[in-house]
């Protein structure tokens, strides 16, 4: 509500009530008159004028009178402003201005009597309306709409025909009538009484028709509807049972108690607009709530305690939180089972969580709730940050897990490195060494000439392969050409020594920190081994480029593809190297397409680096 | 009498190698296998007077070649074993040895080239004696230590004398090399148990399990001080 609105309803209002106060006729005849009475119709004019001890009216009654008026606007004006639909503010500030309006009645002035008279009632549809449409003002079926025009109309016209066959000047039995009514066409009780009675045999019809509609759907309805509409529901039983009691006393009492009864007939109206703020105040009371709610989502990850605070929150008990999946792009509900979001027809309603324009969650709840967006606003806001938690909290438990496997794997890499450095070790180069002591030996201890120079002959071959050997096992632990020539030249050596044709791009290959050298190294390497042992491939390419930050490289193969970085594979080993840098590693190996490796290798090692 | 020697290696460059150094010093060798299983087949078909043992072969790698050694004891016990490793180690030697010294030994590989130590380990080894690298025997001796340790007692010849029993020889060969009388080497030997408090064993092959025990329980217990 802006304040515009405020100051018009406001100034409005007033306007109204001064015009009453400038109405109301204080004169002792006028005072006493039956036909002013405040409420009545035609008929309980005929009966009230019967009454010889009734009171006066008096300036209680007309406090009374404007307070149930201004609490209707009051009521209104709070409905107005803490709803974001305005609709039952609206209706409840029409109700008042209508109430309040009816006041002319005690005006000595035809006009403003006649419209008093006509008025009395009319409060009434607005409220069936907001009964009928409650809790969001909108009506929402066509016949919810046909029905409220009915009342609208109805109102209008049973009151015009009542007093169109009835003076109130000649059927006032004690004391007198001056009251001029310009709807009269002619008089006739008889006419009267009839419509009368049809009337009231019409509106306790529609009466019950709306009771009925409204028990059946407060029994459909859900908690959400029930808690919201409670109040109201209350109140319109009250009002109701004191129009009854009015009804019964004008007609049947004596005339101090039926005056009281007339009396009784404010503060149960008062009660509507008094409902109306108390159903606000358990509002008010849910936004409390979410004050807990959002301790609650501090402190607690996503689980029944969030969703039982929501549900608290809203006074849903049915409201559910789903979780979106990305990889099987639907929502799934807390025991995982996929749910589709229900569509309007189902009376409920889904609210998607979004964070950085991806779904992360759904809530749905009771379509009653979409009348409060403000409190939506607040439960979706608590419920994000609840599922964003969640999800950082899992992502850094994936990351976490994942760190420590990697560690795992570096670790457990390097023990089997070690390990197949002594085997090679031990069946290799020692093998060969011991061989060759054996054969010296039997040179020493030969005669022949001949055996002599074979045996020594094979020892100088063994040696030979020997030293092969231990120099294959010292580039495997570290390339010497590393150091000596560079990492472009220690790739172009690698490239010499492979088998497979490889061409080579190297660019930005100097004054790399030993670091990045050695890992690009190991990289390449285990690609070309990945190439020649596994792909079948016919040639591979390097490619070495990067800036003053980082290096990137890609090598390719056009073997088989497939490539996957096992469990003890070297591919994972290089993929673990390079993350051990801070920096990334991807296999590209489809079947049949080759193999390309790319990865990036930033100089500095910051581990706190992408955790900020 | 020719020695009759199976060899087992899985490497066939030092089987061969073995085998033709053998056969030069006049030795017969019977078979060769790769492998404990086909040891055993070459043995269970031709008989052996010793078989010379890579520790490590198929299929695990590790120390097949005991589990060879005590096999083929459990089965011919008369038949000498000869372990032959790139590295020996004590446990290995207790390990190998658990069931007594007789007819066992345990060398580095690199000992065939001083052939005749070696071919006099394999015919001490095939008449029921013992042989025990002299690296594993000087490590053991040795192995620093804290506090005292009736070995410190022992003078450096006797030193010598107890390390010589470790290794497995005969008071005849320990009097051999250290150029002594054999009489003068039992006397030795008898102040040596006296001082290690050790019960003197009448066979070479007990008296080394006696003197490695002895040896191995010194470090332990210098190890838990």
């Amino acid at each position: 509500m802006t304040p515009r609105q405020l100051l018009s309803v406001v100034a409005f209002t007033a306007a109204i009530v001064i015009v009453v106060l400038v109405c109301v006729d204080w004169s002792p005849i006028a005072l006493q008159d039956p036909a002013r009475t405040l409420g009545l119709n035609a008929q309980g004019v005929v009966r009230w004028g019967e009454h010889p001890s009734r009171a006066p009216f008096s300036v209680l009654e007309l406090a009374l009178f404007l307070g149930v008026g201004l609490a209707f606007v009051v009521a209104g004006i709070w409905a107005w402003r803490s709803r974001p639909t305005r609709n039952p503010g609206v209706l409840l500030c029409i109700a008042g201005w209508l109430w309040l309006l009816s006041g002319i009645r005690r005006s000595s002035d035809p006009l403003a009597f006649t419209l008093g008279i006509t008025l009395t009632l009319m409060y009434q549809p607005p409220l069936l309306q907001l009964a009928l449409s409650f809790p969001s003002g909108v009506l929402r079926s066509r016949a919810d709409k046909a029905a409220v025009s009915f009342f609208y109309a109805s109102w209008f016209f049973a009151p015009v025909a009542g007093w169109a066959f009835f003076d109130p000047r000649l059927h006032v039995v004690v004391g007198e009538s001056t009251s001029r009514n310009l709807l009269l066409v002619w008089d006739s009780p008889a006419i009267m009484t009839a419509v009368g009675n049809a009337v009231r045999i019409f509106q306790v019809s529609v009466g019950v028709a709306i009771v009925g509609v409204l028990v059946s759907r407060l029994r459909a309805g859900t908690k959400a509807y029930r808690s919201a509409f409670l109040p109201l529901w209350l109140a319109v039983i009250v009002k109701t049972a004191a129009t009854v009691w009015a009804s019964l006393a004008v007609i049947q009492l004596s005339g101090s108690l039926s005056w009281e009864a007339l009396l009784w007939q404010y503060p149960a109206t008062a009660i509507v607009p008094l409902a109306v703020l108390f159903g606000l105040w358990r509002y008010r009371f849910a936004r409390g709530a979410l004050g807990d709610l959002m301790v609650e989502v501090g402190s607690a990850p996503v689980s029944d305690r969030l969703i039982g605070a929501l549900r608290r929150a809203v006074h849903d008990p049915t409201l559910t939180l789903l979780r979106w999946l990305p990889d099987e792009a639907s929502f799934v509900d807390g025991r995982g089972v996929s749910q589709t979001l229900p569509d309007r027809s189902t009376g409920r309603v889904s609210m998607v969580l979004e964070r950085h324009g991806t779904p992360v969650g759904a809530l749905v709840f009771d379509e009653a709730l979409q009348d409060q967006p403000q409190l939506l606003a607040a439960v979706r806001s608590a419920t994000s940050l609840a599922l964003e938690n969640q999800q950082m909290e899992q992502q850094l438990r994936d990351q976490l897990i994942e760190v420590r496997r990697s560690r795992e794997r570096i670790v457990t890499a390097g023990d089997s490195r070690r390990r197949q450095l002594e085997r090679d070790l031990h069946d290799g180069a020692q093998q060969r060494l011991v061989a060759v002591s054996m054969e010296l030996a039997r040179a020493q201890r030969a005669t022949d000439a001949q055996e002599i120079r074979g045996l020594v002959e094979q020892a100088r071959a063994d040696l030979t392969n020997a030293l092969d050997e231990l120099r294959e096992l010292a580039r495997g632990v570290y390339p010497p050409s590393l150091r000596e020539r560079g990492l472009a030249g220690s790739i172009t050596a690698l490239a010499e020594r492979s088998s497979l044709p490889i061409k080579l791009d190297l660019r930005a290959c100097n004054g790399l920190p030993g670091h990045v050298e050695l890992a690009a190294y190991f990289i390449c390497a285990e690609a070309v081994t990945n190439a020649t042992k596994y792909a079948k491939a016919a040639s591979v390419g390097i490619c070495i480029y990067g800036n003053e930050r980082e290096i990137q490289m890609e090598i390719a193969d056009n073997g088989i593809g497939g490539a996957k970085p096992g469990p003890d594979g070297g591919l994972l080993g290089i993929a673990d190297r390079a993350a051990a840098l801070g920096g990334t590693l991807s296999i590209d190996s489809p079947q049949g397409k080759g193999t390309t490796i790319r990865a990036v290798l930033p100089f500095s090692t910051d581990p706190e680096r992408d955790l900020s | 009498m020719t020695l009759r020697v199976a060899v087992a290696d899985d490497s066939a460059l030092l089987r061969r190698g073995l085998s033709a150094l053998l056969t030069s010093e006049g030795l017969e060798v019977v078979g060769e296998a790769s492998d404990g299983e086909q040891l055993l087949e070459v043995i269970d078909k031709h008989g052996a007077d010793v078989a010379v043992v890579d520790i490590r072969m198929p299929p695990s790698y590790t120390v097949e070649g005991i589990q060879t050694a005590e096999t083929l004891k459990s089965k011919y016990p008369e038949i000498g074993v000869l372990l032959l490793s790139q590295y020996v180690e004590t446990e290995n030697a207790m390990f190998l040895l658990k069931n007594g010294a007789k007819g066992l030994g345990y060398l580095l590989k690199e000992r065939v080239s001083d052939v005749d130590e070696f071919i006099d380990a394999l015919h001490r080894v095939s008449s029921g004696g013992t042989a025990i690298d002299p690296d594993l025997v000087t490590r053991l001796i040795a192995r620093p230590h804290k506090g005292h340790d009736p070995g410190d007692d022992l003078t450096s010849r006797e030193k010598s004398v107890l390390e010589l029993m470790a290794e497995g020889r005969t008071n005849q060969a320990i009097g051999k090399s250290l150029f002594l009388g054999e009489r003068t080497v039992e006397a030795h030997i008898r102040s040596i148990f006296l001082k290690l408090d050790l019960r003197p064993e009448p066979e070479d092959h007990r008296r080394v399990l006696a003197v490695l025990t002895y040896l191995r329980g010194v470090g332990a217990r210098r190890e838990g001080e």
